[in-house]
């Protein structure tokens, strides 16, 4: 086993909801300015996906106020090959996970939870309620 | 299938529909409850939440469609392989939804997309596929949708469920009998074995096609399903494939990924970095009779301390330093954490 650095630690933590999830393919911890933290990445260019992922998040929020819908949960985008979801880890850093077509959403919206707030508290941030 | 194990999730996405058997509940487990349903010539779905369960969709009784996170619905098996390019399927779903009938299978065979009898086997084949992935999941609750959308693309007239249970045990069993229980074989994240693909040309070159293309795939994040949803063929052929591709040790089998979860109890040393006591002074010695008042048989001359630090107390909390979020270690991310992951030996 190799030694636990903060990043490795993380790691596993996305590689744990990669195994609890069906579908899931790879998934990308960013600051909330788009800056990477760590990645359970295979195909895609982790730096790359961890700016886009903070952009989206950003036009989400901003959406979601402008017309009204109430406060974001997360952002989905489905596509003709499978799902890019973006969620918030508390106001400084976010998660974007890659999926599949085929991907369990009820399993993600399931499990999602537990593993933001161990992400959370791995970036030691106060977890959010 | 055994009757319903107790499910904490299952009520978790309730759904707002009616319930088609309000109170009670005769069937012991899905298959004989998708029975007492033909006879009623039920038309609906049965939402099946185990992890990761599916949707069931019926008409008439008869089976017309299973969706699954566990195995590619029709669509993904005619996108997926490229028997149907994206903007035909545009064009199809415009005109399904245009018509107002709906029925996407009809627009495909009418702009000439795919034939009828076509169309009809990969649907008999996804159903097929969605029943033998729900059985590779221990089972869980289930809830009867009688107001539920119908599938996108579904079989007409259904399968009945007498004939899907047969199959699906008949399937089953030729892969216990192959290979193992096909659940845990299902799990296992597969990836070309090292050797054959390196040097040899010819022993290559004997691969049929459809198996390198399972190679090819085969990155050792990717499980059976998720190959099967990468090429857009069943969960259930390419089970079938593994096997004999295994069977030709073709394949390398990861271990499960036992994720740690407990903090680790080893010395925080770097990989590479010197022992606590190569400092370049001899070890520590116990002098004879230079014993402090106070301490225990101690005497030892510490050599010191230049490369402290390694012996922290085991277990303790993994540090926290990421908090601005800023580091310059975010550069540092592995690109690729497969690599890292032990190496098996089965």
């Amino acid at each position: 086993m190799s030694s636990q650095t903060p990043t490795a630690v993380l790691v596993d933590e996305l590689k744990s909801l990669r195994e609890r999830v069906m579908g899931i393919s790879e998934s990308v911890v960013s600051t909330a300015d788009g800056l990477l933290v760590a990645a359970d990445t295979a195909a895609v260019h982790p730096e790359s996906a961890a700016a886009l992922s903070a952009a989206m998040l950003g036009l989400g929020r901003r959406t979601a106020a402008e017309v009204g819908v109430g406060g974001l949960r997360e952002v989905v985008t489905r596509c003709d090959g499978g799902y890019v979801v973006v969620l918030a880890i508390g106001d400084r850093a976010l998660l974007m996970v890659l999926g599949d077509e085929g991907l369990d959403i009820a399993g993600l919206h399931r499990e999602s939870p537990a593993t933001v707030r161990r992400l959370g508290e791995l970036l030691g941030m106060v977890p959010v309620a | 299938m055994s009757p319903d194990t107790p499910d904490t999730h299952g009520t978790a996405h309730a759904h707002d529909h009616d319930q088609a058997q309000a109170g009670s509940r005769p069937a012991r487990n899905v298959p004989a409850h998708l029975l007492a349903l033909r006879d009623e010539d039920f038309t609906g779905a049965v939402v099946v939440s185990s992890a990761p369960g599916g949707t069931i969709h019926l008409e008439r009784g008869l089976i017309t469609a299973i969706e699954t996170p566990g195995a590619p619905t029709a669509e993904t098996l005619l996108l997926k392989s490229g028997r149907i390019g994206q903007p035909d399927w545009a064009a199809a779903e415009t005109a399904a939804s245009s018509t107002g009938a709906g029925d996407l299978g009809a627009a495909l065979v009418a702009q000439g997309s795919i034939g009828a009898a076509e169309l009809e086997t990969v649907c008999a084949s996804a159903v097929f596929d969605g029943a033998f992935a729900l059985v590779l999941s221990p089972p869980g609750e289930w809830e009867t949708v009688a107001a539920a959308p119908p599938a996108g693309l579904a079989l007409r007239p259904g399968i009945e469920p007498k004939r899907l249970f047969e199959e699906t045990a008949r399937r089953t069993a030729l892969l216990t009998r192959a290979w193992g229980p096909p659940g845990e074989l299902a799990r296992t994240r597969i990836r070309p074995a090292a050797a054959p693909a390196g040097a040899a040309g010819p022993s290559a070159a004997r691969i049929p096609a459809r198996h390198r293309e399972i190679l090819a795939a085969a990155t050792g994040r990717r499980t059976a399903r998720d190959i099967s949803f990468a090429l857009g063929r069943g969960v259930f052929a390419v089970l079938l494939d593994l096997v004999r591709m295994d069977a030709r040790q073709l394949l390398h089998r990861e271990t499960a990924d036992a994720v740690p979860m407990a903090p680790s109890v080893a010395p925080r040393t770097a990989p590479g970095a010197p022992l606590p006591t190569d400092n370049g002074q001899p070890l520590p010695r116990r002098v004879p009779g230079a014993r402090t008042p106070g301490g225990a048989a101690g005497g030892v001359v510490t050599g010191g301390a230049g490369t402290g630090g390694a012996t922290a107390a085991p277990g303790g909390p993994p540090p926290a330093r990421r908090a601005d979020g800023t580091g310059p270690a975010a550069t540092t991310a592995p690109t690729d954490t497969t690599v890292t992951t032990e190496k098996s030996t089965p």
